[in-house]
């Protein structure tokens, strides 16, 4: 399977919309503020990978933590990706000099705040999805942590 | 069914967010007591017995006492921090033993079925929306799954309740199946293997200028 990327859009370009503090920048490309207040439980599955902080999550990445995660449930359960890469990250080449307008698109990234479930899985026993979302969380430029549904009130 | 908890309440006069963030401080989490058409109480609970009454003994309904007057409540709502690690507010409702309530219960699977057919378990139904007597409220829907078979799912209509419990989901509604992994692959397949997305606003080149 390609990459995951959006089939419309109405723009090919977006503005970048991150916090450029000092220490963001040397993290990973900007950090996004704030926290999330919405996608941050275990829905569909039984457990999840919930990101313990906020930046972007490429399109590669994405499609790097399927393939493990196929690797593990194939046959057995059921995975869900809850996130989308729907913004597109522009660059301009090396060696170019400044000015000229924008870059063109790279490469496709979703935007995550801390606190989301990135990826679920379901049908399979508690040790089985740990393993697999631990080697998914090795993959993550996030730091991440397994989670179970919340109790239900 | 979970039994009756009771749980050391305190009257809170403080309110707003730098009272509830010292309330938090404290170990206690805000809450309120509101319903039967009286005024509505702020709370304060004991952060530790509320998780323990929570989390270990899966307590819906609990006896408090505000301002030396015992009452019956039921959690309406539960606020959770951003990582769903803490609890940040409680809403209790007053209820009575002759009420009926509605509610979710979570569907509890028991076993492995026996014969996949090589089947991937798939649960589309997790909690269960119902309405049931406010002191007799099930812990969870609790179902066998070991005699599930390929092609044959588990519907509503299908499930064993507790007595005086009514499921407002549709009868035909699948709680549990089982489904062959690949019947899921083309909704899985989002791009058509385009290496750019179609743009709605291009512009497209006039008649008069391609010549």
């Amino acid at each position: 399977m390609s990459l995951k990327m959006p089939k419309r859009v109405k723009y090919r370009k977006i503005q970048r919309g991150v916090i450029r503090g000092l220490a963001a920048k040397k993290k990973y490309n900007g950090a996004i503020k704030g926290n999330a207040q919405r996608g941050n439980y275990v829905a569909y599955g039984d457990f999840g990978l919930q990101t313990l902080e906020g930046g972007w999550l490429s399109a590669q990445a994405i499609e790097a933590a399927r393939v493990t995660i196929t690797r593990f449930v194939s046959g057995e359960g059921r995975y869900y990706m809850r996130v989308f890469p729907h913004k597109s990250v522009t660059s301009i080449p090396a060696e170019t000099r400044m000015g000229k307008g924008k870059g063109e698109p790279e490469y496709w990234a979703a935007v995550v705040k801390a606190g989301m479930v990135l990826f679920e899985i379901g049908g399979v026993p508690e040790t089985a999805a740990k393993e697999a979302l631990a080697k998914v969380a090795y993959k993550m430029p996030f730091k991440c942590r397994f989670v179970t549904r919340r109790p239900n009130v | 069914m979970a039994d009756l908890i009771s749980l050391a309440v305190q009257p809170r006069t403080t309110t707003g967010t730098r009272a509830a963030k010292k309330t938090r401080a404290a170990g206690m989490i805000p809450g309120i007591v509101y319903g039967h058409k009286q005024d509505p109480v702020a709370v304060s609970v004991p952060m530790k017995e509320l998780d323990h009454a929570i989390r270990v003994q899966h307590a819906r309904t609990f006896e408090i006492a505000v301002g030396g007057k015992k009452e019956t409540v039921l959690i309406r709502e539960l606020q959770w921090d951003h990582l769903g690690k803490e609890m940040y507010h409680i809403d209790f409702w007053r209820v009575d033993a002759s009420e009926r309530v509605k509610v979710t219960v979570p569907v509890e699977l028991r076993g492995m079925p026996k014969a996949t057919g090589g089947g991937v378990l798939e649960q589309p139904l997790h909690t269960l929306h119902i309405e049931c007597p406010a002191l007799s409220i099930p812990e969870a829907i609790r179902l066998d799954i070991t005699n599930l078979t390929l092609g044959a799912p588990i519907h509503v209509r299908e499930l064993t309740l507790p007595e005086g419990v009514k499921v407002f989901e549709a009868p035909e509604a699948v709680v549990v199946q089982l489904k062959l992994p690949g019947a899921e692959e083309p909704t899985e397949t989002t791009d058509a293997g385009a290496a750019e997305p179609e743009v709605l606003t291009a512009k497209k080149p006039k008649e008069g200028e391609e010549e």
